[in-house]
């Protein structure tokens, strides 16, 4: 059976992100296209709904690895982390890997674009662009993954990915 | 327009008898029927009416038939209060308005409006009061004399009075007239040649006119000065004098107030008359007006409902059309397949209506009930776009699944006491937040069996 891969994030503007991320990685053969992948919205760190929906997804929908991505808004990456690895259910610990970004996703958007991140990420595309969330998977094709290769969340995100299904280097 | 509520307090209006909030961005109203949720977004609507909307004659309260209806347990003899925080164009305003009934009608009793730091405004009957902050003078006291001096001529001409001294801009008092309804249709006209940092204004006796054909009759009556700064989003400031600007926006921002209750569907399903339109009627019932506006401006929907189309609707293109008789209406495309209004999911319609009410930038949304015609799924992207909207977001639920998704923090609870309606924020979210996931239970278990308390 080809592998398979489930991205978790805290809002649904992020899942079609990371929707559309994959499309990307899997055109320019990053990503093998075997690889079984969707996103969904889950409700956040501590949210104990969030073991009932990985159940589901791993026991009713098949899929056998997870990445789980949430922002830190300032709060201690680790701590944000722990919040949702209790929730994850215990066989599946193994198997699921969580990213926490230090601000938000719109950290990836303004390293491609060269800005300065002096303050929320979002609001520096706002001023800048009229930048809207709804707008976030629109900035998928403008990622510049060489920029990206410096940036903590991007590294883990990657390092995830190779760990959960093989991943050509980025 | 930047507008922020932050802070509200209402007296003896329906189930509030004394009721203070605090608002977030994005505020979730949850509570048992008839705990007064909606209530709450009424009120909303019956500030915009009582204030800005200006029909005359002046009924602000015809679809609660009377003041009976809106005050606490119909004791007509009790004013509702209002005060608000908030802040718009930078500066921080505190606003407080008094109505009563008076021979069965609602009037303005009172009202104050100050802008925190510069000055306040304050009447009650025809006696309108100008106070600036006197610390704000003494700071600038060279300009000031400099300006009071420079326009002594216009002064003299004006207020009978060549000389004005520095100290009585501290508390100015002037009639105003009949026509005069309130505080934020009050108008000033700067003076010329002020200052880059400060502005000077004449603060006119009369206010509005008692008939349209008729010319105002403008009788200066008050000074007042104000700082001058650029205000990003806003061009009122370029061209119109800091303080006329101000109460513009803010009487822009309240009626910017937008309420979604129980989408009409009958209603937004018939085609209707081509109009103007610029705010979502509560039952949506001018959605096809907006809609229709748009493509025929754009010759598309906006990018947000585009998207939202998209991820919930796949395969489904929606448009507006023309009858014969010239009316609009909604259209649908799945696959290929051309779907007339009564064949189109409400659930649709509904989510056309939010985001449209969205996309129309409202200063504040309120919206009853979100839950209703939406699935889960629609839900969530709804409930994400409302929280990134930027706008002031009041919903009201009774939803378990919607108290999962958003955050303890968002969380206002409704309780009906023998004191009236109270909203109150969950005191320590992250530490119930660690006792719930120690119970491995969901945050709406916590709130259906009794244990998400304030």
């Amino acid at each position: 059976m080809s592998s398979s891969l489930m991205i978790l994030t805290e809002d649904t503007h992020g899942a079609r992100f990371f929707r559309q991320l994959i499309v990307r990685l899997k055109d320019e053969g990053f990503l093998s296209r075997d690889v079984h992948t969707g996103s969904d919205r889950f409700g956040g760190p501590c949210n104990s709904k969030l073991m009932r929906q990985m159940k589901v997804i791993e026991g009713l929908r098949g899929y056998k690895s997870f990445i789980i991505t949430a922002d830190a808004d300032g709060k201690p990456l680790e701590k944000v982390s722990s919040r949702i690895r209790i929730h994850v259910p215990p066989n599946l610990v193994d198997k699921t890997k969580i990213v926490i970004f230090k601000d938000e996703i719109e950290e990836w958007i303004c390293r491609s674009f060269g800005i300065k991140i002096n303050s929320k990420p979002s609001t520096i595309l706002k001023n800048k662009f009229g930048y809207e969330k709804f707008r976030l998977p629109d900035y998928v094709p403008k990622l510049d993954f060489a920029k990206l290769s410096t940036m903590k969340s991007y590294q883990a995100f990657i390092k995830q990915l190779k760990d959960c299904v093989s991943c050509r280097n980025l | 327009m930047p507008f922020i509520l932050k802070k509200i307090h209402i007296t003896n209006f329906k189930s509030f008898k004394n009721l203070t909030v605090s608002l977030d961005r994005f505020n979730v109203v949850i509570g048992p029927n008839a705990s007064g949720k909606t209530n709450f977004v009424e009120f909303f609507k019956f500030l915009k009416k009582a204030l800005v909307e200006r029909r005359r004659p002046y009924m602000p309260l015809i679809e609660w038939w009377s003041y009976h209806n809106v005050v606490w347990r119909g004791q007509d003899e009790l004013p509702i209060g209002v005060e608000m925080d908030c802040e718009i164009d930078g500066f921080d305003i505190k606003y407080e308005v008094t109505f009563g009934a008076i021979a069965g009608t609602m009037r303005i009793l009172s009202e104050r409006l100050e802008i925190v730091n510069y000055l306040s405004l304050e009447r009650e009957g025809q006696s309108l009061r100008i106070k600036h902050n006197e610390v704000f003078l003494k700071d600038n006291t060279a300009e000031i004399e400099k300006m009071l001096v420079s326009f002594s001529r216009f002064f003299e001409a004006e207020l009978g009075k060549q000389r004005i001294e520095l100290k009585s801009l501290v508390n100015q008092t002037m009639n105003v007239s009949d026509a005069f309804t309130n505080l934020l249709n009050l108008e000033s006209m700067e003076l010329p040649v002020s200052q880059r940092k400060l502005s000077i204004s004449m603060i006119e006796r009369r206010f509005a006119r008692q008939e349209p054909e008729k010319d105002t009759v403008r009788l200066a009556g008050g000074i007042a000065i104000m700082p001058r700064k650029r205000v990003k989003g806003s061009e009122d400031y370029e061209y119109m004098d800091p303080l006329s600007a101000l109460l513009i926006n803010f009487r822009r921002a309240i009626n910017g107030f937008t309420v979604v209750k129980h989408p009409n569907m009958q209603g937004m399903k018939t085609p209707s008359s081509p109009q103007e339109t610029n705010v979502l009627f509560e039952d949506g019932t001018n959605l096809n007006n907006i809609l229709s506006n748009w493509i025929s401006e754009k010759q598309k929907l906006p990018n947000r409902i585009e998207a939202a189309i998209t991820e919930l609707f796949p395969n489904t293109q929606v448009g507006a059309t023309t009858t014969a008789q010239g009316e609009v209406f909604v259209k649908v495309y799945e696959k290929g397949l051309e779907l007339n209004p009564p064949c189109i999911a409400d659930g649709l319609y509904k989510i056309l209506a939010v985001l449209a009410a969205i996309e129309l930038k409202p200063s504040l949304l309120a919206i009853d009930e979100i839950e209703n015609s939406l699935h889960a799924k629609a839900l969530r992207y709804i409930i994400d776009e409302l929280r990134a909207s930027g706008t002031t977001v009041v919903l009201t639920t009774h939803s378990p699944v919607v108290v999962d998704m958003v955050k303890l923090e968002d969380l206002l609870i409704a309780e009906k006491t023998s004191e009236g309606t109270t909203l109150t924020k969950i005191r320590e979210p992250e530490k119930l937040r660690d006792k719930l996931a120690e119970l491995n239970v969901t945050p709406s278990e916590g709130w259906l069996y009794g244990g998400l308390k304030s």
